[in-house]
């Protein structure tokens, strides 16, 4: 009865066994347990395929040499070892590497890690890898886009030697007020124009934010030494403008481009005349 | 510690700040300037902060007071090349430079010097 008995727990146990395997081996993150001193204790089914040499497999092998082929820890700038982080803080990390495969071809790696305690103790940790190169990829693309956005946004045209101008179309949030800030400060120094317009024409709705912003915009241009013209100040802008209280004094305002167009001209002595 | 030279040329006394300005490294550049106005009977003074990355309250409050200081002794003072972030941080701040002409480079600040000391 009692070898039944034992029999019977054999079997369950690797019952167990197989079932454990069949899940670690058929996900697709590369699972590892390491120690203390990052030498790989045991490693699933695609670190061995991906790793393993027919001779030794990456068993007791050190973790940064199988997967990075160095012979140090993996260091910042280029990639944190989770390892070290979960060792620190002794919670579990997760860490964003990036790889080059066989072919050269960059792939980005999720690694976490996962410690172990005994005794209140981290004894070793569970290394997990999963490949994220096209969420990244995804992300920098998204990046790149909200960039080619912004820039298109606020367009500066230099339109006269000396005079460049601003045409904003469109709601100005603050991450776009500063960004008109940046680039228009930007162009003044690279085309050392003397005179800016803005034009709002295209704006909708002037809040005390934006204004505030924009104002911060036409006070520090005329610290580099320009000055700035407002215009395409509509009635409705006007009025809901001195509601608010914005104080516009000490900024030159107009209601059209060619109004400001005209007095930018004659401030760097030219003169708009008719072909006779 | 460096000094910072004052280079005179023609009515004008030109300061170009290469290097990074302590507070005591400025405070001794105003005094420097002033003391040279003194001497020298120059009209005007340019000050190039082409290469100064950083400007805070205290550098923008004594720029704006060498200004003021020049003023009460006849000569006018020009700022030139500040740079844009240099710019967003003073507006930030709230330091206003109100007295102190600003140009975008040497040769437009040399220009206005010329032309605003001529009236006098």
């Amino acid at each position: 009865m009692a070898k039944k008995r034992e029999v019977k727990k054999g079997k369950e146990v690797i019952h167990k066994m197989e079932v454990y395997e069949k899940v670690l081996n058929n996900v697709h993150e590369e699972i590892m347990l390491i120690d203390r001193n990052f030498k790989i204790i045991w490693a699933n089914k695609n670190v061995l395929d991906k790793y393993g040499t027919e001779k030794t497999g990456v068993i007791s092998d050190l973790c940064y040499k199988v997967t990075h082929n160095i012979d140090h820890v993996c260091k910042p700038p280029h990639d944190i070892c989770p390892v070290e982080e979960a060792l620190k803080t002794g919670k579990p990390t997760t860490e964003l590497h990036a790889h080059f495969d066989r072919e050269g071809n960059k792939i980005y790696a999720e690694i976490s890690a996962y410690p172990v305690y005994d005794n209140k103790r981290i004894t070793e940790f569970i290394h997990i890898s999963r490949d994220v190169t096209e969420r990244v990829m995804f992300e920098e693309k998204l990046k790149e886009q909200q960039k080619a956005i912004l820039e298109l946004s606020t367009p500066v045209i230099k339109i006269w030697e000396g005079i460049i101008t601003l045409p904003l179309v469109g709601i100005v949030d603050s991450t776009r007020a500063k960004q008109i800030m940046e680039s228009l400060l930007d162009a003044i120094v690279k085309t050392q124009a003397s005179i800016a317009i803005i034009d709002i024409t295209g704006v909708p709705m002037v809040d005390t934010e934006v204004a505030d912003r924009l104002i911060r915009t036409i006070k520090a241009a005329s610290l580099l030494g320009t000055k700035c013209i407002m215009v395409g100040i509509k009635s409705d802008i006007a009025q809901s403008m001195v509601h608010l209280g914005i104080d516009l004094s000490g900024i030159e305002t107009f209601s059209n481009l060619q109004i400001g167009l005209e007095r930018a001209f004659s401030n760097v002595g030219l003169k708009v005349a008719k072909d006779e | 510690m460096s000094k910072i030279p004052i280079l005179k040329i023609e009515d004008f006394l030109i300061v170009s700040i290469q290097t990074e300005l302590h507070d005591r490294m400025a405070e001794e550049l105003q005094r420097d300037i002033i003391d040279e106005l003194g001497t020298t009977n120059a009209k005007g003074v340019l000050i190039d902060v082409t290469s100064l990355d950083i400007v805070d309250s205290f550098l923008g409050r004594l720029i704006g007071d060498t200004a003021n200081m020049t003023r009460v002794m006849g000569a006018k003072t020009v700022l030139v090349g500040l740079q844009p972030a240099v710019a967003i941080t003073l507006v930030e701040l709230g330091v206003e430079l109100t007295g102190v002409h600003t140009t975008l480079n040497m040769e437009k600040g040399l220009e206005w010097l010329r032309n605003s000391t001529r009236r006098i």
